[in-house]
């Protein structure tokens, strides 16, 4: 099912397109990479996406209304965000930042009922992290963190989730437990998986699609190991010969 | 002038009792029409070295006569040092060679400015006021006098204490200025810069109401009008003195307390200050007379409470264009509804502005006695008497 | 179990805080003694001088202060969520300072002394500097709400308040400069805060003030706990952060206004409390902190006013003083427990 489809979008700031006539959708189940070097734009999606900048020109429509008519509690419910930036406050739990996922969903007060400390609960147990849930967020580590955030956005029960460059700063073996959690997001909870990364050789594997923002403004979206076999990702990236075989092989 | 003359018309009636200041004055007269003479060197003969003080009631100048002229010290309260020293002497004669060093202000001044408003009422009161030239804070008058004298620029505003203009200074070109001397703020440098010779009027540190008020004498001085001068001064002791021995002997001394405070916080005259010796001598008992302190203290609300609560009379000071009402004191503060002073219209009130209290009242320390005296002792004065500065507040609203 | 040592927790510094308003009862420059106190509040006897000192004096200057410490710790504590920043206090809006300005205004350009009267107005003088105070207050708020309702980004904000705030001590200081020592005199005691200004007959109109405003701060708990994650998350999940930040601005600007039109400019008591609060409790919850914030800083004023009166000055001390001797040293203990 098509959860969010853009049509002839051109994002950028103060009315200068950086990206012009994007033409994709997401669909559940779908988990996508958006890869391009910096400065490409591929933050300036995710923020015309989550409604923190306006489009350019073009149309965002999920579920087939356009995106500006949700009001701010529909639109959270709708699309969760997961930052490289993260809370600093030296007394912030691991539940409170969890159950922050809850907001759209709990009354004024922000009281939280039982099916909201249920949605905390199998949010943790998803990422793996059900044995944080008291400790105070700041004292994590880096993949910690990264875990318990994600658990916010799962707890935020929205279709599209959209991750800023996840695997940074994380090692090797949490890349990989990384990219199992949100292919298994996509497939088992069917949620529409969205992520920025650098990591192509481990994206390339994990991804049902990628799309491409390169330096030149243009915007290419593709199935992965098509791209890779039509040796657009080569050409994009610069990639050696030999390195572009090394991916194919890998992900044949 | 108005003092003078009222001097006169009482000559008869004080001759009885002031045998010794007439005889006083006789002898400076005549002195006085020799030493501001014309032309005559003869004058350095009636060398009169007594050293003896010409001022009678101050604490912190002293004036004896030096020659033909006058020698001038003026002490201070905090140090032992002297805040200044001046040799008076006439224009019309040669200045004496020993003082070719000193400082000398040759007399009468023709270009003065004024700090405060008291010097400049004296010069007015004399008709001598176009010797000043500039003055400060002069929105703070509403003498219409000075007022014109502003519009016309025979008077120049000259800033205020703590900002004066000097280029305004610099252009009068002052023979003397008379400044406030305090301890903490230096002494200016306009009188380097102008030359004017820098005569600090410490009027303000006298405690003593007649010595407060003797200060005018040296404005008599500076301008060759000490006849006149001593004849106001001593018309002014006449009167209060004679007011302070009817009250010293009453029966019954009403209890008073003064001022309203400020942010919770009052600041009440010390025991030895101005107005508590204005008290005294009115015959009524200061709450706070036993304290020694010359200048203000600090007292919190529940103590002015607990110990003036039933003062019989409650002095303020208005310093708004509006006259105080019951109602607005019980606006301002319900805590001032419970003093007996305000439950029994005992409040007497001063109009700073409108009563020009700050400009005269300094010198005419008998009219503020009989204010109070007025409100003590009121069979002591003329039933008919109109209060000059302190009246006793009456509105309801 | 963590309920539990919260509400003992909370219980313990409402007993404390009875007991610091009781203290501020007895104690005070004029000794009286238990029994009259408790003759007091059973039967007021205007005749005697004592009860008029505890019921008249002292009651509502300790009302004040508990009120006024309610007020200025949550302004304080919603500064501190809405800017991220644990230095940032009520000042920071610069709305003490515009009170400061139109305080100036009326004591240093009108010349008028003692009693705060602005002449020209007749009666109005007595309510003169309040009325003063709260209208410089309100202004600079209007202009810091007119700011944060087109501007999403927080520091640029609080570099716009602090600049007000420069802005409008710098005036006051050129009307300083032009003034007589009198008037300055004045001012510099107003400056220095008191707690005495609200008598019985005034209360009313202060303490409902207050209560609106307290009252509405309980319902900016949720918002201020999603600002906690950060701008980008907190509009993620629904917040819209501009109106959000307005309501804020509003409400904590609203509080500093009144309490700074009442007692003058109060400082660290915005500053420090939130601090105490969250060290206390150990929590970031905003539904426990505002309440929480608001008992501490009523304790906290209590307690100033106390050592501010005690007996053996004649004359009371300046309550800023006293909330600096308290204030900066947590702030510094704050300062260097974060740094761990």
């Amino acid at each position: 099912m098509e959860i969010l489809k853009t049509k002839s979008l051109s994002i950028g700031y103060n009315d200068k397109a950086i990206v012009s006539n994007i033409n994709v959708s997401l669909n559940e189940g779908d988990i996508i990479a958006l890869v391009g070097p910096n400065g490409a734009g591929k933050s300036t999606l995710f923020k015309t996406f989550s409604t923190h900048i306006k489009p350019v020109s073009g149309l965002i429509e999920l579920f087939g209304k356009n995106l500006n008519q949700y009001d701010n509690k529909n639109r959270a419910k709708m699309l969760g965000i997961v930052l490289t930036e993260r809370p600093d406050d030296i007394f912030l739990k691991v539940s409170d930042v969890v159950a922050a996922g809850r907001a759209p969903y709990t009354n004024m007060f922000g009281k939280l009922n039982d099916i909201d400390e249920h949605e905390i609960k199998v949010s943790l147990e998803l990422v793996g992290a059900n044995n944080l849930i008291d400790r105070i967020f700041n004292t994590l580590s880096d993949g910690e963190k990264q875990k318990v955030m994600i658990a916010k956005a799962i707890a935020q029960n929205t279709p599209i989730i959209m991750l800023d460059e996840p695997t940074a700063f994380l090692d090797y073996p949490s890349k990989i437990e990384l990219f199992s959690l949100l292919k298994k997001l996509a497939k088992e909870q069917r949620k529409a998986i969205l992520f920025s990364s650098h990591d192509l050789e481990l994206l390339l594997r994990f991804t049902d699609y990628v799309w491409i923002m390169a330096k030149n403004q243009t915007f290419m979206a593709g199935k992965s190991n098509e791209l890779l076999k039509n040796g657009i990702l080569k050409e994009y990236f610069n990639l050696k010969d030999e390195d572009n075989d090394f991916l194919l092989t890998k992900n044949m | 002038m108005n003092h003078i003359f009222s001097y006169l018309c009482n000559y008869n009636f004080y001759n009885f009792f002031d045998m010794k200041k007439w005889l006083f004055l006789c002898v400076s007269t005549i002195f006085l029409l020799f030493s501001c003479n014309d032309e005559t060197n003869h004058a350095e003969n009636n060398v009169v070295s007594d050293d003896e003080n010409l001022m009678k009631y101050t604490s912190y100048i002293n004036i004896t006569n030096y020659k033909s002229g006058y020698y001038i010290n003026i002490s201070n309260p905090w140090n032992d040092y002297s805040l200044g020293d001046f040799y008076l002497y006439p224009d019309s004669l040669r200045l004496p060679e020993e003082l070719e060093n000193k400082s000398v202000i040759r007399t009468p001044v023709h270009s003065v400015i004024t700090y405060s408003s008291t010097q400049w009422s004296v010069f007015l009161e004399l008709g001598e006021i176009s010797r000043v030239k500039g003055i400060l804070e002069s929105g703070y008058t509403d003498n219409v006098e000075i007022k014109r004298l502003l519009a016309e620029k025979k008077i120049e505003d000259v800033g205020i204490e703590t900002n004066l203009n000097t280029e305004v200074v610099i252009r009068i070109q002052p023979d003397v200025i008379l400044y406030t001397p305090y301890s903490t703020v230096p002494k200016t440098t306009i009188g380097e810069l102008t030359g004017a010779m820098m005569f600090p009027f410490a009027d303000y540190l006298e405690n003593h109401p007649l010595g407060r008020a003797e200060w005018l004498k040296v404005i008599g001085f500076l301008t060759c009008r000490e006849k006149d001068t001593d004849a106001w001064f001593n018309d002014i002791v006449t009167r209060y003195d004679s007011l302070k021995s009817l009250c010293a002997e009453v029966d019954f001394r009403p209890t008073v307390f003064s001022d309203l405070p400020f942010e919770g916080q009052w600041y009440l005259p010390g025991g030895n200050s101005y107005i508590a010796q204005i008290f005294h001598d009115a015959g009524a008992d200061y709450i706070w007379k036993d304290n020694t302190s010359t200048a203000s203290i600090p007292v919190d609300a529940e103590t002015v409470l607990s110990k003036a609560r039933d003062a019989d009379f409650w002095r303020i000071m208005n310093s708004t264009n509006f006259p105080y009402s019951y109602e607005r004191l019980s606006i301002e503060n319900e805590l001032y509804t419970f003093f007996k002073a305000y439950k029994n219209k005992n409040i007497l009130v001063c109009d700073i502005r409108a009563s020009g209290y700050f400009e005269k009242s300094e010198y005419e320390p008998d009219l503020l006695l009989k204010d109070f005296v007025f409100a003590f002792h009121p069979e002591m004065v003329e039933s008919d008497y109109q209060p000059n500065y302190f009246y006793k507040m009456t509105n309801e609203k | 179990m963590k309920n539990r040592k919260i509400i003992i927790g909370i219980a313990g510094i409402i007993l404390f805080g009875i007991m610091l308003f009781i203290l501020n009862l007895f104690v005070g420059s004029v000794t009286i003694s238990f029994k009259e106190i408790f003759k007091v509040l059973l039967k007021y006897n205007t005749d005697k001088t004592l009860n008029i000192i505890i019921f008249d004096y002292r009651l509502p200057q300790a009302l004040t202060a508990l009120l006024a410490g309610a007020a200025l710790a949550v302004a304080g504590l919603l500064m501190q969520t809405l800017f991220r920043n644990p230095l940032a206090d009520p000042s920071m809006l610069g709305i003490s300072s515009g009170a400061s300005l139109g305080v100036g205004i009326v004591i240093l350009l009108t010349g008028a002394i003692s009693g705060a009267a602005v002449s020209s107005f007749g009666w109005w003088s007595t309510i003169g500097v309040s009325l003063a105070a709260f209208i410089g207050a309100i202004v600079v708020l209007l202009v810091m709400l007119a700011f944060s309702s087109r501007i999403k980004n927080m520091t640029t904000l609080i570099i716009i308040g602090l600049m007000i705030a420069y802005l409008a001590s710098s005036i006051t200081d050129i009307l300083k400069f032009f003034s007589l020592k009198e008037d300055i005199h004045a001012f510099v005691i107003w400056g220095m805060g008191s707690f005495s200004g609200v008598g019985n007959s005034k209360m009313p109109v202060f303490a409902i003030s207050i209560a609106i405003g307290l009252f509405a701060s309980l319902f900016l708990a949720k918002n201020l706990n999603i600002m906690l994650l950060g701008e980008m998350y907190a509009e993620n999940l629904g917040l819209n952060i501009k109106r959000n930040s307005v309501i804020i601005i509003l409400i904590s600007g609203y509080l500093t206004a009144i309490v700074t039109a009442y007692c003058g400019p109060i400082a660290f008591v915005g500053l420090a409390m939130p601090h105490i609060a969250r060290f206390l409790f150990k929590s970031s919850d905003h539904r426990l902190l505002i309440p929480v914030t608001m008992l501490i800083g009523m304790n906290m004023a209590l307690f100033c006013n106390l050592i501010a009166r005690l007996p053996g000055l004649d004359g009371n001390l300046p309550i800023n003083a006293v909330t600096a001797f308290i204030g900066a040293p947590v702030v510094i203990s704050v300062i260097m427990k974060r740094k761990k």
